[in-house]
């Protein structure tokens, strides 16, 4: 598999969910208690995906695959 | 607030969550995958579709095939998407989606988009307007209302500019009316009041501030809280009073007269004017900043001279629910003829006139007698006596060069009526032979080589 839609793949996941979370982060202040459970789980699940994301995109460009090319 | 029906097209869970969060009172379903998408696209209806374009799958943007299906249903389709390169926003926009805008600020995003989805509908709905609300059918005149309704829920500043008597308080109330603010429509008219008395009114005031304030008072400012401040003949309010309202703008807030304490409003501004701003600056009768506080988007409503198509409509309108009229086609081309200096408010002072009357038969003496005796009416009572552009030219010029030019023209036109006979113009304007002779030593008709009549020269 070519390297670079991977790579851009990868960086899409990180910046995509990056920018979820953060606008979750936004509305749980205001949440119900159950609403803010069941938002935190999620937020936990998507910031794991996220790690998940950052360590095969780390592990890519450890293996000299650039973002650049 | 109407409820909406949103279709959100979103593989991430969490982002469905603060969707659903951020859409709380309109009625939302999701699609996770391209497939759910297009299947609900086909069978249900939506008002507005919120797209992810990386779905999952092997298609890495398989959203961006959903952006067609929801623009064939009329549905208002908008882009929310962690891709955002310059080329996959160009492809989006050219499959038709209506705004493109990058995840992670949903907060604002969200309510700008359903801000202006309204705001076009209020643009597509305003056939109902110019049938029952404002009556035109003039293109250009249809076209700057339905720009203005598109505005009408953001809290732009609108400058509406027209003679008087063309509709400017009407569609201001109309822009107010699409504006979904809570509060009231508050007008205020700058000319009518003192710069003291209009401080009063604008900002309110305390018991005993100034002699009669027996009681203290709302401003009008206060009123408008979330709703709408019309500012009727801005351009008669002093430079004084300007500062005033430009810090109360500005800061929202203000002092009512006489109080130490602060007063705050919400006020979105809708001004109106005849006057030209632009010539009010140059003269220094208007502050720079504050007329760029008020001029966000400038609607001009044309003279009903200009929109001669509307005449019968609104004559239509002014009788409907009454008497009808009917009018002969002498008195059809007497109507389109007339210059309505009063513009809508003189036809439908006519037509009030006219369905009083016994005739339902209008012809052209009957409505001849009644545009005479309007102009025949003390200029303050009628406010038709003085045309647009005899008072454009008396701004510009001078009042004793408009005087002049008025007078010029009636002598001319009689003289002229009477092949030159002065004697008869002498007669006919009851002026005296030094004003006649005077008036044709500064501007000599051309006409005027007429057989002696016995005058002296």
């Amino acid at each position: 598999m070519d390297s670079r839609p991977e790579l851009d793949k990868l960086l899409h996941d990180v910046q995509s969910k990056s920018a979820s979370l953060k606008s979750a982060a936004q509305l749980l202040k205001g949440c119900p208690l159950g609403q803010a459970r069941k938002m935190a789980a999620l937020m936990t699940k998507e910031a794991r995906d996220i790690l998940r994301s950052l360590l095969k995109l780390e592990k890519e460009l450890s293996r000299g695959r650039d973002l650049k090319a | 607030m109407d409820k909406l029906i949103i279709l959100v097209v979103e593989d991430d869970k969490l982002t469905q969550k603060v969707m659903a969060q951020h859409l709380g009172g309109h009625c939302v379903e999701f699609a996770g995958d391209l497939d759910t998408a297009m299947r609900k696209l086909a069978a249900g209806h939506y008002d507005i579709c919120f797209i992810d374009l990386r779905l999952g799958g092997d298609d890495e943007c398989s959203g961006l095939q959903v952006i067609p299906r929801a623009v064939a249903k009329g549905v208002y389709a908008v882009v929310m998407s962690g891709c955002d390169s310059e080329g996959m926003v160009d492809q989006a926009y050219e499959l038709g989606c209506s705004d493109f805008y990058a995840k992670g600020n949903e907060a604002a995003n969200i309510g700008a988009v359903i801000a202006k989805y309204h705001q076009n509908r209020a643009g597509c709905n305003a056939g109902h307007i110019f049938a029952h609300r404002f009556i035109t059918e003039d293109q250009a005149t249809r076209a700057s209302i339905v720009e203005a309704l598109k505005y009408a829920s953001s809290d732009l500043p609108i400058l509406i500019l027209g003679p008087s008597g063309t509709g400017k308080t009407s569609l201001g109330k109309i822009i107010h009316e699409h504006s979904r603010r809570e509060g009231d429509f508050v007008a205020i008219n700058c000319s009518a009041y003192t710069e003291e008395l209009l401080e009063a009114e604008l900002f309110g005031h305390r018991k005993g501030a100034f002699t009669g304030a027996s009681a203290s008072r709302k401003g009008k400012l206060l009123q408008a809280h979330q709703g709408t401040l019309f500012l009727d003949e801005i351009g008669a309010m002093s430079l004084n009073m300007q500062t005033k309202l430009l810090k109360a703008i500005e800061e929202r807030s203000f002092h009512p007269v006489g109080s130490d304490k602060p007063e705050c409003s919400d006020f979105r501004i809708i001004s109106a004017t005849l006057e030209n701003l632009q010539r009010l600056i140059a003269q220094g009768r208007l502050r720079f900043d504050f007329f760029q506080r008020i001029h966000g988007l400038t609607v001009n409503l044309k003279p009903l001279a200009q929109r001669k198509c509307d005449i019968f409509p609104l004559i239509n309108f002014f009788t409907q629910g009454g008497k009808r009229l009917s009018f002969s086609a002498e008195a059809r081309a007497c109507l389109l003829d007339h210059s309505w200096p009063g513009n809508m408010r003189e036809l439908k002072k006519l037509v009030s006139l006219l369905a009083s009357g016994h005739e339902g038969r209008v012809t052209k003496e009957q409505l001849f007698r009644h545009l005479t005796q309007a102009l025949g009416e003390p200029p303050a009572a009628s406010g038709a006596f003085v045309g647009e552009s005899q008072y454009r030219y008396a701004l510009d010029q001078g009042l004793d060069q408009a005087v002049d030019r008025f007078t010029r023209g009636i002598i001319m036109r009689n003289l002229s009526e009477n092949h030159g006979k002065k004697t008869k113009t002498l007669a006919a304007l009851k002026i005296s032979t030094r004003l006649l002779y005077s008036t044709l030593r500064k501007h000599p008709a051309p006409e005027e080589e007429e057989a002696p009549d016995g005058l002296p020269a």
